[in-house]
C-alpha cells in the first residue's frame, strides 16, 4: 500500500479507533463502578459497623468542614440578596418578594448545593487523596490481608458519616444563610426583622426545608461514594493521585448539578 | 498453583501457565530481573490479583473461589510483608503491631501489649514504639514490616522482595531476622527478591521468573549448577533477560 493510501485509510479510520477505543474505556468504569456500589452497598446493609471508625469520620467530615461551610456560606446568601433586590427594584420597582425568594433559594438549592460542592472540595477530594495513597502504598492490600475488608473499615464509616454530616450542616449553613440575609435585609432594604420573617414565612414552607435536607443526604451519600471509588482505582505515582483527584472532584461535582436537577424536578412534584 | 496466567485489561500475559507446588514448612524464593512480574505473582499466589486463568490452592482450598468470608478467615492464616512495607500512616509502630491482634485475635488490652513488646523486641525496635513510620528509616519501617507480618503467628507468610532499597549489611540483617523468627513459628515462606546473595541466603528452594514463565531450579546448590542458559545468565548477571 503507498504511503498516501495508508494514511487515507488511517485518517478514516482514527475517529472510529478513538471513539471504540473511549466507548470501552468508559463502559469497563461503568461496570467496576457499578461493582464497587454493589459491594459498598451490600457492606453497608451486613454488620459489624465499624462505630469507632464512623466517629472519627464524624469529627473529621462534620466537626472540621462546618466552620469554613458557613464562613463561605454567608458571603453567598448575601451576594445573593443584594443579587435579588437589585434586579427586584429594576424590573418591578419593589424589594417586597425578596425576603421570600432569597429564603426559598436557599432552603432549596443554596444551602444544599454549595454545602456539597464545598464537602466536594474539602472531604471529597481529602478521602480520594488519602485512600489512593494507601492504594499506591500497599496499605489496602495489608488491610485485606489482615483480614479486615477494606469496604467497611474505609469507604462504610465515610459513606455514613458524609451523608449525616451533610444533613447536619445543611441545617446550620440554611440557619447561617438566612441569618446574613436578614442582616443585609435589615441594613439595606429597609426591612425590620420582624417584616423580614413575615415576608419570609408567607413564602416558605417546611416542605422546601426538609425536601433541601433530602438534597442534602443524596449530595452526601455521592460525594464519597465517587472519591472513595477514584481512590481505590488511583494509578502509582504522585501523578496517578493528581489525576484521580481531579477525576474524583470534577466527578463529584458534574453529579451534584445532575443529582440536582433530577432531585428538583421530581420534588415539583410534591409542591 | 497451577497453569497461573495474568494479565492486566486484556492486554499480552504478564505471567502465562506458572506452576508451582510449596511444601509445609519450605522456604521458596522466587528471584528475576525487575519487571518481570515478581510482585504480580506474589500477590496472586497470595490471594490479592485475581488470575486470568488457572487456580491456587492454599490448605487445598482455591483461594480466588472462596466467598469472602472464607477468604477473610484464610487471609488470618497469612501474612505479607509488602515491598513498600504498607505501613499505616497515620498509626504509630506500636499501633501499627497492635491493629492485627485488635481485628483479629480475642486477646486482652495487656496480653496485645506483651505480645506487641515481644516482636518489637525481636526485631530489635523497643524504643521506636511510639513512632510513627515516616519518623523511622526504611530498615527499620522494614523491620516493622516484618513484625507485623509475624504477629498473628501464620501459618504462611510472603515476603515481596524484603531488602529492596536497602544497603547491603541491613539487607543481612533483615534476612537473619527473618530466617531467625521464620524457625522459631515453623512458618511456610514463599519470598522473592532480585538480589541471589539474599536468595541463597534464606532458600531452601528457588525458581527463576523469566519471559512470563517460572523455571524452578531446586535448592542453592542446583540451582547454581543449572543447565537453563537464562539462569545462568541471571546469576552471573551477564545479559539483561526481560
Amino acid at each position: 500500500m503507498i504511503l498516501g493510501e495508508r494514511l487515507q485509510s488511517k485518517a478514516v479510520l482514527w475517529p472510529f479507533e478513538y471513539l471504540g477505543g473511549e466507548l470501552i474505556k468508559v463502559s469497563t468504569t461503568l461496570s467496576r463502578f457499578f461493582d464497587y456500589l454493589s459491594e459498598m452497598l451490600i457492606t453497608l446493609m451486613t454488620p459489624p459497623f465499624r462505630f469507632k471508625e464512623f466517629v472519627t469520620q464524624l469529627y473529621l467530615i462534620g466537626y472540621k468542614s462546618t466552620p469554613v461551610i458557613l464562613f463561605s456560606i454567608s458571603f453567598a446568601a448575601t451576594a445573593t440578596i443584594l443579587e435579588y433586590a437589585f434586579h427586584m427594584k429594576l424590573v418591578i420597582q419593589t424589594a417586597a418578594l425578596v425576603p421570600g425568594f432569597a429564603a426559598l433559594l436557599v432552603f432549596r438549592e443554596l444551602g444544599p448545593v454549595i454545602t456539597a460542592f464545598l464537602l466536594t472540595s474539602k472531604v471529597g477530594a481529602g478521602m480520594n487523596a488519602e485512600l489512593g495513597t494507601m492504594q499506591i502504598t500497599e496499605q489496602v492490600d495489608a488491610l485485606k490481608l489482615l483480614s479486615v475488608d477494606p469496604m467497611r473499615y474505609l469507604v462504610v464509616p465515610r459513606f455514613v458519616a458524609t451523608i449525616l454530616s451533610s444533613v447536619v450542616i445543611v441545617i446550620f449553613a440554611d440557619a447561617t444563610c438566612l441569618f446574613f440575609e436578614m442582616v443585609m435585609s435589615v441594613r439595606h432594604l429597609d426591612y425590620s426583622w420582624e417584616g423580614f420573617l413575615t415576608a419570609m414565612n408567607q413564602f416558605t414552607q417546611f416542605k422546601d426545608f426538609y425536601l433541601g435536607l433530602v438534597k442534602a443526604a443524596v449530595f452526601g451519600a455521592v460525594i464519597p461514594t465517587i472519591a472513595c471509588f477514584y481512590g481505590f482505582n488511583t494509578q502509582p505515582g504522585a501523578e496517578g493521585v493528581g489525576r484521580s483527584t481531579t477525576q474524583s472532584v470534577v466527578s463529584n461535582a458534574v453529579s451534584i448539578i445532575i443529582m440536582d436537577f433530577i432531585l428538583t424536578y421530581l420534588f415539583s412534584y410534591l409542591y | 498453583m497451577s497453569q497461573l496466567t495474568v494479565s492486566f485489561d486484556n492486554q499480552k500475559p504478564l505471567l502465562c501457565d506458572v506452576n508451582l507446588k510449596v511444601g509445609k514448612g519450605e522456604t521458596f524464593v522466587i528471584v528475576g530481573p525487575s519487571g518481570a512480574g515478581k510482585s504480580v505473582l506474589i500477590k496472586t499466589i497470595a490471594g490479592l490479583v485475581r488470575p486470568s486463568s488457572g487456580k491456587v490452592l492454599i490448605g487445598g482450598e482455591e483461594i480466588h473461589r472462596l466467598s469472602k468470608s472464607d477468604q477473610e478467615k484464610l487471609f488470618r492464616r497469612m501474612g505479607m510483608v509488602f515491598q513498600k512495607n504498607a505501613l499505616f500512616d497515620s498509626f504509630t509502630v506500636f499501633e501499627n503491631l497492635a491493629f492485627p491482634l485488635r481485628e483479629s485475635s480475642d486477646l486482652s488490652d495487656s496480653e496485645i501489649q506483651d505480645r506487641v513488646n515481644w516482636f518489637l523486641e525481636a526485631v530489635g525496635l523497643p524504643h521506636a514504639a511510639q513512632k510513627f513510620p515516616d519518623e523511622i528509616s526504611g530498615g527499620m519501617q522494614k523491620r516493622v514490616g516484618v513484625a507485623r507480618a509475624l504477629i498473628l503467628k501464620p501459618e504462611i507468610i510472603f515476603y515481596d522482595d524484603p531488602t529492596a532499597g536497602l544497603d547491603p549489611i541491613t539487607s543481612r540483617l533483615i534476612i537473619d531476622l527473618i530466617i531467625r523468627l521464620n524457625k522459631e513459628f515453623k512458618t511456610t515462606v514463599v519470598s522473592i527478591t532480585n538480589d541471589m546473595n539474599r536468595a541463597y541466603q534464606m532458600a531452601d528452594r528457588m525458581g527463576l521468573l523469566t519471559d512470563r514463565e517460572l523455571i524452578v531450579t531446586g535448592g542453592v546448590a542446583e540451582t547454581q549448577k543449572h543447565s537453563d542458559r537464562r539462569v545462568q545468565a541471571f546469576i552471573r548477571g551477564e545479559v539483561r533477560i526481560a
